[in-house]
């Protein structure tokens, strides 16, 4: 089993009043709820800080996690004998139970929540969430999406356990980031007749190598040749809804957008973002002996430049 | 050591957006909210019915907002005030949010 070090994570000394434990969570809670942070990691950081308060708010359960001595955090230690006894397990059982999960189910009464003690009445399982990096094209069309989470559940025992769980979960086309689906009865177990929790999956769309979103609205670099910028071309794109056939006029600059209407995501009530292909000119690094002396060429019969309307006290 | 591990395929997931809508009943059952909290949400506009009858319907992704404003009940220990100020708080921050991220679409569009 792993010692966690709830005080480090507090970032209190192990003689700390509750008063001190009240404040050092209160502040660590202002910085990373994920209500009102904007720390990307803030959820993850949060649930740790819960975890430590949950067990260090309560004399009980302070009392019995002092007992286990001061150790290094992540430390593999044997359970004491009075939990191997209270639950009827050997220390092998232990191994995979998290130390966090397993003072979540110790009462306030001062009891290890056991199968064998635990009340008749039904109490609902917990609601959970994850956050489920979804790619662009499954947003764009719909589909399916493959998610993880590891909730604790208490085995025959009584001992919690993390049960790693893929749900294979439909993303309806049009997704937004941060938007939520609710998956009935997939959140912890209830426990004597007691309805499951719920899972809430948080969508994050993953960034994509060629797109970029804006509300409905996608974008991407269209990358020309000077020669095709002023010359103007005809070029065939691939998107996210098929192939199309883009006309370049000639003298296009770099920074012009080109619209594809109605080629983005879409949203409610049947709306339909655009997509922009935002025009990059490329100039060769290397040209060749022939090309060099036809730009000399072309610069030589050429009249005016970019920068003749530019102010020239700006430059 | 035992391994856990499932394979769920999950065909039955709510999207809570504004297509849908549950009854009150439903949203202080999932919220984990009082009836008086959540009257009180209604009453400063955080969350808005769709229709005036006794029991109304809310669209679903008020699911989350009440989810919040209970988390924050949890965490922070508010009251029923300071949850309602840290709610308008946060709406208000969101809002602002929103119309940073149109005024940036829209220098992107017009440069």
């Amino acid at each position: 089993m792993k010692y966690k070090d709830f005080y480090q994570t507090l970032g209190i000394e192990r003689d700390a009043t509750l008063d001190d434990i009240k404040k050092a969570y209160r502040k660590l809670a202002h910085k990373y709820h994920p209500d009102v942070s904007s720390d990307a990691k803030g959820e993850e950081k949060f649930k740790e800080v819960a975890q430590a308060y949950a067990t260090l708010k309560n004399p009980e359960k302070r009392k019995e996690y002092d007992a286990l001595g001061q150790r290094s955090d992540g430390d593999n230690f044997s359970p004491p004998p009075e939990w191997q006894t209270h639950y009827g397990a050997t220390g092998s059982d232990f191994d995979n139970v998290d130390l966090s999960d397993l003072f979540n189910a110790f009462q306030s009464s001062g009891q290890f929540n056991t199968h064998h003690q635990r009340q008749h009445f039904p109490e609902n399982g917990q609601d959970y969430s994850v956050t489920a990096s979804i790619p662009l094209e499954t947003i764009f069309s719909g589909g399916k999406a493959d998610v993880s989470i590891a909730l604790p559940e208490l085995d025959e025992k009584g001992l919690p356990h993390r049960l790693r769980q893929t749900l294979r979960v439909t993303i309806p086309i049009g997704a937004k980031e941060g938007q939520r689906l609710r998956l009935v009865g997939k959140g912890g177990a209830g426990v004597n007749g007691g309805k499951a929790g719920d899972l809430y999956v948080i969508i994050s769309i993953l960034p994509h190598p060629i797109y970029s979103v804006d509300g409905l609205d996608l974008f991407f670099d269209l990358f020309l040749a000077p020669w095709e910028a002023v010359l103007g071309t005809s070029i065939v794109i691939t998107t996210l809804s098929g192939t199309f056939n883009l006309s370049i006029k000639p003298g296009t600059s770099s920074g012009v957008k080109l619209r594809l209407s109605k080629q983005g995501l879409h949203g409610k009530s049947g709306a339909i973002g655009h997509l922009y292909a935002v025009v990059q000119l490329v100039v060769p690094k290397k040209s060749s002996e022939e090309e060099h002396k036809l730009y000399a060429q072309l610069a030589a019969i050429s009249h005016g430049s970019p920068r003749d309307n530019v102010h020239k006290e700006s430059l | 050591m035992t391994a856990y591990f499932t394979h769920d395929d999950v065909s039955e997931s709510i999207y809570l957006n504004d297509d849908a809508s549950c009854s009150i009943n439903s949203l202080i059952e999932i919220s984990g909210l009082s009836q008086q909290q959540l009257d009180a949400l209604i009453d400063v506009g955080i969350v808005v019915p769709m229709n005036d009858l006794a029991l109304p319907y809310f669209h679903l992704h008020y699911i989350v907002t009440t989810q919040i404003a209970r988390r924050l009940i949890d965490d922070f220990e508010l009251d029923l005030n300071g949850m309602l100020l840290a709610m308008t708080l946060i709406q208000k921050i969101t809002l602002l949010e929103q119309k940073l991220t149109g005024s940036k679409t829209n220098m992107h569009l017009n440069p």
